[in-house]
């Protein structure tokens, strides 16, 4: 998640199931940064449960924080050696761990122990890197490297998902070869990292007939273009700053999108553009949304931004509808940019009370625009972009 | 002649959509399509009078489906056209 000069940007997402019946996820993900890196890490702890989760926990985050503040990797696993507890049972302190540093010169350093193997693709295919073998106290310890450049995808999985569907749906487990092969189809078809982490658990969850045998997690990191989304909702306090409002919008790189009559309006007159309404296709739950010159999407305000949060946090729940996002109203188009192209997002929020919903005949709904954007920034954090909140 | 009807916030909650159903539905069978054109337009600044509409310039109207009909009526009786 980290900006680089080249306008390229790091893209991670993880999704995880639980082995069922447990409330708690024995697999743990931990993503730090410092001045030169990003680091993420991947930890699985021996068995499941409590136990699991304390020792992945711990894992990840000695490895991320040892590492952001500067550490060598024998540093990490002397700490880690000391550090995690005993189990009573079995009297090993274990817990496998992949770790992924990407630094700002484009090199990355990749340490894994007993994970499933790490994934790296490049234009789709494997890439070959730098390994070499280390062993640590009787442990065989992985290290690589390479230079990672955009449309990289870096994947780190859990044993749980080549173990999914074991004596269920396959006989030997999902194995790794076939979940590179999802990896690809699925980059193929998505930028973000999101949608394709999702996408594996996914069917994790369905070969093992959503009673998951073991703690499943698949991180995916991509190396992407940055692509900064603007969203102008809610006209300004004061009328003078209509144009200042429109004026930073339009000076802003990435799409430009408007939520709201108002602020539609206000765009209209500031840039003399006409509004162009489409009533070809009407939605009954979401308002038509219309095109301004020079802006890429212009839509109601209240009702279609509810509409858009509630998209947003069903695609982040498994299994969901990937067409809801292609369907032709405000709403969709909306959530779709945000999920799938978004990567940083700026509102332009306006703080105007407005007074034709200020009237007491009006509906709820319509005095709670600025919790309704409010709600939408929320809904955009879960999905792990950065977001940044101008007010007028 | 342009009809605007307001889409915004209030008028959708208002009914927006069920006024605009039956004006696409009656501009068809009056065969009025070519005299009339249906355009959507944001917040008329008449939202307690939803549903706002606008006949080309003139001041803001409230619709309702019901009044679809004697409206389009009205306008072709006013300009002699045969419905
Ligand atoms: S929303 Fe229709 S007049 Fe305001």
């Amino acid at each position: 998640m980290k900006k680089m000069n080249d306008n390229s940007f790091i893209d991670i997402a993880f999704d995880s199931l639980n082995k069922f019946k447990e409330e708690l996820c024995g697999d743990h993900v931990e993503i730090a940064k410092n001045d030169y890196s990003t680091i993420i890490v991947l930890s699985d702890g021996l068995g499941s449960g409590v136990k699991a989760n304390i020792l992945s926990t711990l894992t990840s985050n000695i490895a991320s924080t040892m590492l952001r503040l500067g550490s060598d990797i024998f540093e990490v696993l002397e700490t880690l050696e000391k550090t995690l507890p005993v189990c009573k049972v079995r009297e090993l302190a274990y817990s496998t761990f992949t770790i992924i540093q990407l630094f700002n010169d484009n090199s990355v350093y990749i340490v894994e122990f007993d994970n499933p193997k790490i994934v790296y693709l490049r234009n789709n295919e494997i890439h070959k890197m730098n390994t070499k073998q280390i062993s640590f106290k009787g442990k065989t310890i992985i290290e690589s490297s390479t230079t990672y450049q955009k449309g990289d995808l870096i994947s780190a999985f859990s044993d749980g998902v080549v173990h999914t569907g074991i004596g269920k749906y396959i006989y030997l487990g999902w194995q790794w070869d076939e979940v590179v092969k999802v990896l690809k189809t699925t980059n193929k078809k998505n930028k973000n990292a999101k949608s394709i982490s999702k996408e594996v658990i996914d069917i994790c969850n369905v070969f093992s007939d959503y009673e998951p045998g073991d703690d499943t997690t698949c991180v995916v990191i991509k190396i992407r273009d940055e692509e900064p989304v603007n969203i102008f909702s809610g006209p300004p306090k004061s009328k003078s700053l209509d144009e200042v409002i429109v004026k930073d919008l339009m000076s802003l790189r990435g799409k430009k999108i408007v939520c709201g009559g108002t602020a539609a309006n206000i765009c209209s007159r500031i840039l003399n553009k006409e509004i162009i309404t489409d009533i070809t296709n009407l939605d009954p739950v979401v308002p038509p949304y219309a095109k301004i010159e020079g802006l890429d999407l212009v839509t109601e305000g209240v009702l279609t931004i509810n509409e858009t949060i509630k998209i947003i946090e069903d695609f982040l729940e498994p299994n969901f509808d990937e067409t809801i996002l292609y369907r032709n109203n405000g709403a969709s188009l909306l959530a779709k940019v945000l999920i799938k192209e978004c990567t940083h997002l700026n509102v332009l929020l306006g703080n105007a009370i407005n007074p034709a919903h200020q009237n007491p005949f009006f509906p709820d709904e319509l005095s709670i625009k600025w919790k309704s954007t409010n709600a939408l920034i929320d809904a955009v954090k879960k999905l792990g972009k950065e977001i940044r909140v101008m007010n007028y | 002649m342009d009809i605007n009807v307001c889409i915004g916030s209030a008028c959708h909650l208002k009914g927006s959509y069920d006024v605009i159903k039956e004006f696409q539905k009656l501009l068809k069978e009056y065969n009025l399509e070519d005299k009339i054109t249906l355009k959507g337009a944001f917040c008329l600044n008449h939202c307690v009078e939803a549903v706002s509409t606008k006949i080309d310039n003139e001041k803001v109207i409230s619709m309702t489906p019901e009044k679809v009909k004697p409206l389009l009526e009205e306008i072709a009786k006013e300009h002699k056209w045969n419905i």
